[in-house]
């Protein structure tokens, strides 16, 4: 990210575009639409196989999918190069979503400022700006890992008024410069987050008036977990600790997260045996070292970091072992995250449901579709009916994780796909044509071949050809029939099984 | 399902508008399906089934899911107890006889307990001898987490072990010769735990969305295609493409758009609106046995207010459905039973941001036909502070599988209550009468 203003406008002159926020959108995506390769090769007829192909895997799971071109870069650079690259985002060049991020308005204004916006056009920014840069930003395990934070530390929009654009700064002051740091790092800049003090109540928890909701779930979800012996009287001997804490509402510092004392209860308190001494605002980082380095929450955190990337119910040997990271590490993300990826029970890990948002960004790579920002709300209503609009999940656990959750909504995965591959998808265009000149598709098999690559990362088996083929049939290719057919082709491509699992 | 002739079905269920994508779709993919719909799903969860009961269906089971914990106590309020307004001053429902309240007071149902105002839709029902309340109830989970409470509530286990919802395992138990793909349906994009592993479980957002896109003659094809790709494998989703292109062929029977309830209109609003749903599916007389219905929003921790405000609000809406569906479904309200319930009540004493914590007993609430409607059942544990249960809460002395179970037993035929509640002997509350 460390593009000068100079450059950005000598880039924005690339495409000849008015400065102003959707000229640097319109930049970035134009510079991200470049990058489909000037030739697709046809996936090799030997590739038609079921096996999981592990570079193809690595992709899909610790990214949102590849792009044309991805699979056969990254089986180049190898697994474990591309991981450690994946590693250091900081490193990557990502001009497409560098320029993404600077047509951003509200994520450039201080707390204060942001608070006088409209909630509107905050939810509108923060939603739409985490799919461009899942769709287009090559930093896609930073991504990955964003998601995975914004659910573990999970902020429903709607709770209130003030929360789209709190969460604009959680977002981009909270989660995002510590996706890949340390755990403990994370769960402090969380709990003074003004997004989370009003999602779970902090703000209004006074010595006076406790209450309780954040130190449950600080407890429950963020850290130790449910089953881990903590009782009902540590909770509220937690939320007595956290009194005071809240925003400040009024004046020049309006918006700012602070510590009020006169809110505090300055008594003694007991958590999980240890002694709290009544001393006022260290008392915070204190109950948080202690829940940041509490065995239960090293095996809870690998347990959904196993869960995420493996597998529903994940290996015990592995989470065991990413626990262990965890406490030798201090809470090093990106090493639990070596251990996981580079683990024989990834390489030999059960297919995998992609959860909705994840389904749908990949269908939007693998056609290298164009989306435009401004006209996304057709996007955000799929994702609704999907079932998975960022940062709409109510309760404070987050997305559920786990394939049931999701297999019985299989029926708008398959009309998004029709939607998207019929030009319904308003600002979402696969540049259909394009692909099949990069591919010198001439034929109906070709199309399909070349698309199954797209896809599946893959040729289709004889099986998949013959169902395919009975469907298209083999017209010529400037037969408005046969084009016809062949976008329903590729649509039953995206809804079929093979494209739901990863 | 049972027999009764619809009133309001005769035009209803003639000839949509996607009558013509449905045959296209029938001749295509009826035969198709045949077989995968017939055998168990591989993906099944590992229930244990006892044999089956085989008889009749019963009535149509909605089950309410409030989210969050509803404070029962502001919603059947207790006016009777003094100790209810001393530990809520602030949010506190005014007796049905205090002048001084100008707001709005408790509306008096039996002397002791009253309905918060918001709730006054549900009074001619209830004084119609079609619902009943049930308080000081809930489930023995002590955690006060909202995920272990629903989750074991759903599950309607004692503890961790079968994770099976109770609804599946009713299901599971009882051949009723109903083999249509929408014995359950959940109004939403996800299935409530409840019914995890039920053979036949859909999820719906709207019936008249719920087709393939697509020119209409391509779609039979098309189905043809993507039913053969979900054959081609043997996982989790191929179960749910069968019962997705099942629940499509028969939703595209009916037609929503010249829906008319026969009572006041549905509010716009998702629950009036999921409500709205679930009549046009027992109208239709499609086979729904059991439909889930979930209302958000009632983890009033702050701001919850008093006879107005956020829970009020949550309460309006919740009276408004529950009075058009029953309005709706008057002419057949002897075949339905409706079902209210949450994961746990809260705190008895308010809180300092005007809310509550969370807490413990509860109250549910059933309405249908066969409910011995008009009364409250509870056996009162006190509010004093030695009569609460944990931090400060209403103590359960009804446990809520006693409630279900005398549905289950009464309503729906089904006499397998071990199978549906494991370790559990339900002690029927008699909430229901026995279906003739």
């Amino acid at each position: 990210m460390s593009l000068s203003r100079r450059d950005f406008l000598k880039l924005g002159g690339l495409t000849a575009v008015a400065a102003g926020t959707a000229g640097c959108s319109a930049a970035g995506r134009k510079l991200a639409q470049d990058k489909l390769p000037e030739n697709l090769p046809l996936p090799a007829a030997d590739t038609a196989v079921s096996t999981p192909d592990p570079v193809l895997r690595l992709l899909n799971r610790a990214g949102y999918g590849p792009r044309p071109g991805d699979l056969e870069q990254a089986r180049q650079t190898g697994l474990a190069a591309w991981l450690e690259e994946q590693l250091n985002p900081n490193e990557i060049e990502d001009t497409a979503a560098d320029l993404l991020l600077r047509s951003l308005t509200l994520y450039q204004m201080d707390v204060t400022q942001l608070i006088e916006q409209d909630r509107k056009d905050a939810a509108k920014e923060l939603i739409g700006s985490t799919i461009l840069r899942a769709l287009y930003s090559r930093r896609q395990l930073y991504e990955v890992m964003v998601e995975f934070w914004s659910d573990h530390f999970n902020i429903y929009l709607r709770k209130n008024q003030l929360i789209p654009l709190a969460k604009i700064i959680d977002d981009r002051d909270v989660i995002r410069p510590r996706a890949l740091g340390k755990f403990r790092d994370l769960l402090r800049a969380s709990a003074k987050s003004q997004a989370m003090l009003l999602y779970l109540d902090n703000a209004r928890n006074t010595r006076e008036q406790p209450n309780e909701n954040y130190a449950r779930e600080l407890l429950e979800l963020h850290t130790l977990g449910v089953n881990a012996g903590y009782t009902q009287t540590d909770v509220q001997e937690t939320a007595r600790i956290l009194t005071g804490w809240t925003i400040r509402r009024r004046g020049r510092q309006a918006g700012q997260t602070i510590f009020q004392k006169d809110a505090h209860d300055f008594g003694q308190k007991t958590v999980l045996g240890q002694t709290f001494a009544g001393q006022g605002e260290a008392e915070l980082d204190e109950l948080l070292e202690m829940l940041a380095t509490h065995p239960a929450t090293a095996q809870r955190i690998a347990f959904k970091l196993a869960r995420r990337f493996v597998a529903d119910e994940p290996p015990e040997g592995l989470v065991q072992r990413v626990a262990q990271t965890f406490t030798e590490t201090d809470g090093e993300i990106k090493a639990m995250l070596r251990v996981i990826f580079l683990s024989d029970e990834f390489a030999a890990a059960p297919p995998k449901l992609k959860r909705p948002y994840t389904y749908m960004i990949s269908a939007l790579r693998a056609l290298n579709t164009d989306l435009s920002l401004s006209r996304n709300r057709g996007i955000g209503r799929w994702l609704e009916r999907l079932g998975q609009l960022p940062f709409h999940w109510p309760p404070p656990d987050g997305y559920p994780d786990v394939a049931p959750a999701w297999a019985t909504n299989l029926l708008p995965r398959w009309n998004f796909a029709l939607a998207l591959l019929h030009n319904e998808l308003p600002g979402a265009t696969p540049p259909l044509e394009k692909i099949v000149a990069a591919g010198k598709a001439e034929t109906t098999s070709n199309v399909l071949q070349l698309f199954a690559g797209l896809v599946y990362g893959r040729a289709l088996t004889p099986d998949e050809q013959t169902l395919f083929t009975t469907y298209t049939g083999s017209g010529p290719l400037d037969d408005p029939k046969t084009r016809l057919r062949l976008k329903d082709g590729v649509a039953l491509m995206l809804a079929s099984p093979a494209f739901q699992w990863t | 399902m049972n027999s009764k002739i619809c009133t309001h079905c005769q035009e209803y269920s003639e000839v949509s508008r996607r009558t013509f994508l449905s045959r296209s779709f029938q001749s295509a993919a009826g035969l198709l399906l045949g077989n995968s719909l017939a055998a168990l799903p591989s993906w099944l969860p590992r229930i244990t089934l006892a044999d089956q009961h085989v008889g009749p269906a019963g009535d149509t089971l909605v089950c309410i899911f409030l989210r969050g914990g509803a404070d029962g106590l502001n919603m059947i309020v207790p006016h009777g107890d003094d100790q209810y307004y001393a530990h809520r001053p602030y949010l506190g429902i005014p007796r049905p006889d205090d002048n001084k309240a100008k707001n709005g007071r408790t509306l008096d149902l039996d002397g002791f307990f009253g309905l918060h105002p918001a709730l006054a839709d549900l009074l001619p029902i209830y004084n119609a001898g079609d619902m009943a309340f049930i308080h000081a109830t809930g489930s023995p989970d002590e955690t006060r987490s909202h995920f272990e409470a629903m989750d074991l509530m759903e599950r309607g286990a004692a503890e961790n072990g079968d994770y099976t919802g109770w609804l599946s395992r009713h299901l599971a138990t009882l051949d009723t010769g109903n083999n249509s793909a929408l014995r359950a349906v959940g109004i939403g994009d996800m299935l409530p735990a409840s019914l995890t592993g039920a053979v036949s479980a859909t999820a719906l957002q709207s019936i008249a969305e719920y087709h393939l896109a697509g020119q209409n003659e391509r779609v039979g094809e098309m189905t043809a295609l993507l039913n053969a790709l979900y054959n081609q494998r043997d996982d989790l989703l191929t179960g749910a493409a069968a019962q997705t292109f099942a629940s499509i062929e028969v939703l595209s029977r009916i037609d929503t758009e010249r829906y008319q309830p026969a009572g006041r209109a549905y509010a716009e609003s998702e629950f009036g609106q999921a409500m709205r749903v679930v009549a046009q599916l027992i109208k239709a007389d499609v086979g729904v046995e059991v439909a889930c219905v979930d209302l958000g929003g009632w983890d009033t921790h702050v701001a919850q207010g008093n006879v107005e405000g956020a829970q009020a609000g949550l309460m309006a809406e919740l009276a408004a459905g529950l009075a058009a569906f029953y309005e709706d479904l008057l002419t057949q309200i002897e075949n339905v039973t409706v079902v209210v319930m949450s994961e746990f009540g809260r705190r008895v004493q308010e809180n300092g941001g005007l809310g509550t914590d969370h807490g413990h007993g509860n109250m549910m609430m059933a309405l249908g036909g066969g409910i011995n409607g008009r009364q409250v059942f509870a056996q009162w544990p006190g509010l004093h502070d030695e009569q609460l249960a944990g931090p400060g809460d209403l103590a359960i002395t009804t446990d809520y599988r006693d409630v279900l179970g005398d549905i289950i037993a009464k309503r729906l035929n089904n006499p397998k209550l071990a199978d549906i509640f494991p370790g559990y002997v339900v002690n029927e509350v008699g909430v229901a009468r026995v279906r003739p």
